[in-house]
């Protein structure tokens, strides 16, 4: 396939996205240069201009996917489909943000600023062709993250998390280079299709120095991920940051890395693919058994969300491990999954943020929820939906997303990974009901201060539509799911050819 | 005659000391030293990579490593500075007051 560059001004068109999301980040930061606080205005504007970025999305929906800017980055359905899966996550932290910001007292225009350079990073993470612009991407992403984590400057337990979060970061990316120059080695390019070329053509898989740069990379992504052993950081870091950011992480943040992982090693690593997926498929069980275990003692609620989306990258990492070259059946069940559950998962932040309190106990205790969900009948409603769908009971987008995960597991000959996740996704059932035993059989002691504004039902309302239509008819996004992943036939076709 | 593996190895016991550092020392900063350590490391092993592979992509790649190890530097002690003024610690040790 040989692929004639595109001219100027369509580049410009395919990187619109980007474009408007660096440049709405410096509009903030000029806007914070001459007032501090952000008005209506403002906050209208930043909803415009992440809709601009949907729309973009939706009109280069049909382009031809080249890579470019000198096969820098790709602009295909892949990248579009994660670019518009985070930035719907960002646009759910903004709504998220508006309420929470106030009270906080964190009302400034950098935060704005620093939000829309998380997610051009993301972007570039999602579009990257090549190591080098994967490795900016995701550097973009996380030191805005980094800023974002550490934003309540006064607080404690924003200082160590955000501390935390940026020296095993910064641990983690640096294995992630070191692998990323061993491939760089052996294959002699940083461009995805190169190392594709070049690792199949000349056998790299069988060097040993191969596997030891796919495990450092492996590492690099595993920290991003929240993967077992790269995981201490998520409670702390989770409980630390302000509550939409750390909903950004959870699933934004989550997504893109998934994202660039999966096209990674589906396109460049995939000849070397029954060496790693055994090791993926540890990582898998290791994680999701951990996460859902520890979850089950948490009291404070952050936390438990946190150690709930450990298990969630787990069964994620399931579908990794039986990525094949045959079919696309796994990575199409990857896509599903982290949709629904970006989507649960913003819900259910948007939900903690308003119950959440500056003094006292802070309103993260899960005690506190006690009696939530008669009073609210609509916050109670939307809670119980999120928490049936991150538990995987039907017929919410979260069972589907399990299921097409498993099915994957099963068809790739991984039973014992399917029979561990359906085992693990019972036993989280547990955690996930208890929540929503306190909100409904418990008497609330203290009055419940719940700030449920415009912003927060906005999200509450779309994440709850998208839950129960992806539920509903989950058949429904998988045709499109095929032509997303039209750029692995490119690695499929080439390992086929060497009959390998 | 030093060859491609003299860099390697000396790029892999940088990396190694690197990654002690970070796994043992208890202060952030040197801590923070350990990883610029570790990032020079693979600076150093994309440059030898780079002359053994004749392709300039290796030089580039450790320009953009130099770059974002700045800006990543300007942020840890950011981070840091605002941590020892409300704690008054730049030990790894005093950092728990999250635990389940």
């Amino acid at each position: 396939m040989i692929s004639p560059p595109p001219v100027n001004t369509e580049i410009l068109n395919l990187l619109a996205p980007l474009l408007v999301l660096v440049g709405a980040g410096l509009l903030f930061l000029m806007f914070g240069a001459f007032r501090n606080r952000v008005g209506t205005f403002q906050r209208a504007l930043i909803v415009i201009l992440y809709a601009a970025v949907l729309f973009y999305v939706g009109k280069l929906w049909n382009a031809e996917g080249w890579p470019i800017l000198n096969g820098m980055l790709i602009i295909d359905r892949f990248s579009l489909f994660f670019t518009a899966v985070v930035t719907i996550c960002a646009l759910g932290s903004v709504l998220t943000s508006a309420n929470y910001l106030d009270r906080f007292g964190l009302d400034r225009s950098e935060y704005f600023a620093l939000l829309f350079f998380a997610t051009s990073g993301m972007v570039v993470l999602v579009s990257a062709y090549n190591l080098i612009s994967l490795f900016l991407g995701l550097e973009l992403m996380s030191l805005s993250v980094y800023v974002l984590v550490g934003y309540r400057r006064r607080d404690f337990f924003a200082n160590e998390a955000a501390l935390k979060y940026f020296l095993l970061g910064a641990f983690a990316i640096a294995f992630f280079l070191y692998g990323v120059s061993m491939i760089y080695g052996l294959t002699g390019t940083t461009n995805f299709k190169g190392i594709m070329v070049e690792a199949t053509s000349r056998g790299i898989a069988r060097d040993p120095l191969f596997l030891l740069a796919v495990a450092l990379i492996l590492a690099g992504f595993a920290f991003k991920i929240s993967s077992v052993p790269f995981h201490m950081w998520v409670p702390d870091v989770y409980q630390g940051a302000p509550t939409p950011i750390t909903s950004l992480m959870a699933t934004a943040v989550k997504a893109a890395s998934f994202a660039a992982f999966l096209r990674l090693f589906y396109m460049c690593f995939m000849m070397g693919s029954s060496k790693w997926s055994g090791i993926i498929a540890v990582l898998a069980v290791l994680t999701m058994t951990l996460g859902n275990i520890v979850a089950l003692v948490q009291r404070n609620i952050k936390r438990m969300m946190a150690y709930s989306s450990i298990a969630h990258a787990g069964y994620i990492l399931i579908g990794l491990a039986s990525l094949s070259i045959e079919s696309t059946r796994a990575a199409s069940s990857i896509l599903y999954y982290l949709l629904a559950y970006s989507f649960m998962t913003i819900g259910a932040f948007a939900l903690i943020s308003a119950v959440e309190k500056r003094e006292g106990t802070r309103g993260l205790d899960i005690a506190e929820y006690a009696g939530l969900g008669l009073k609210k009948p609509f916050l109670g409603l939307a809670m119980a939906v999120f928490m049936f769908s991150l538990a995987g009971i039907p017929p919410t987008a979260g069972f589907f997303g399990k299921y097409y995960i498993f099915s994957a597991a099963v068809e790739g000959g991984h039973v014992g990974l399917a029979i561990i996740g359906v085992l693990n996704s019972a036993l989280s059932l547990y955690y996930y009901l208890r929540v929503l035993v306190v909100m409904y059989m418990q008497k609330g002691v203290e009055p419940l201060d719940v700030h449920d504004d415009l912003g927060v039902k906005v999200v509450l309302l779309v994440s709850l539509f998208a839950i129960l239509w992806l539920g509903f008819g989950p058949e429904r996004l998988l045709p499109g799911v095929e032509s997303i992943l039209e750029w692995t036939r490119v690695s499929v076709a080439k390992i086929a050819s060497l009959g390998m | 005659m030093i060859t491609l593996d003299h860099y390697l190895y000396l790029s892999a016991i940088l990396f190694f000391i690197g990654v002690f550092g970070v796994l043992f020392r208890r202060n952030l900063i040197v801590i923070l030293m350990s990883i610029e350590l570790m990032l020079n490391a693979v600076n150093l092993s994309f440059i030898a990579f780079s002359r053994y592979t004749a392709s300039m992509d290796g030089h580039v790649f450790a320009f953009f490593v130099m770059a974002v190890a700045a800006a990543e530097a300007g942020i840890g002690l950011a981070i840091l500075v605002m941590l020892f003024r409300n704690r008054r610690t730049v030990q790894a040790d005093d950092l728990t007051l999250m635990r389940d």
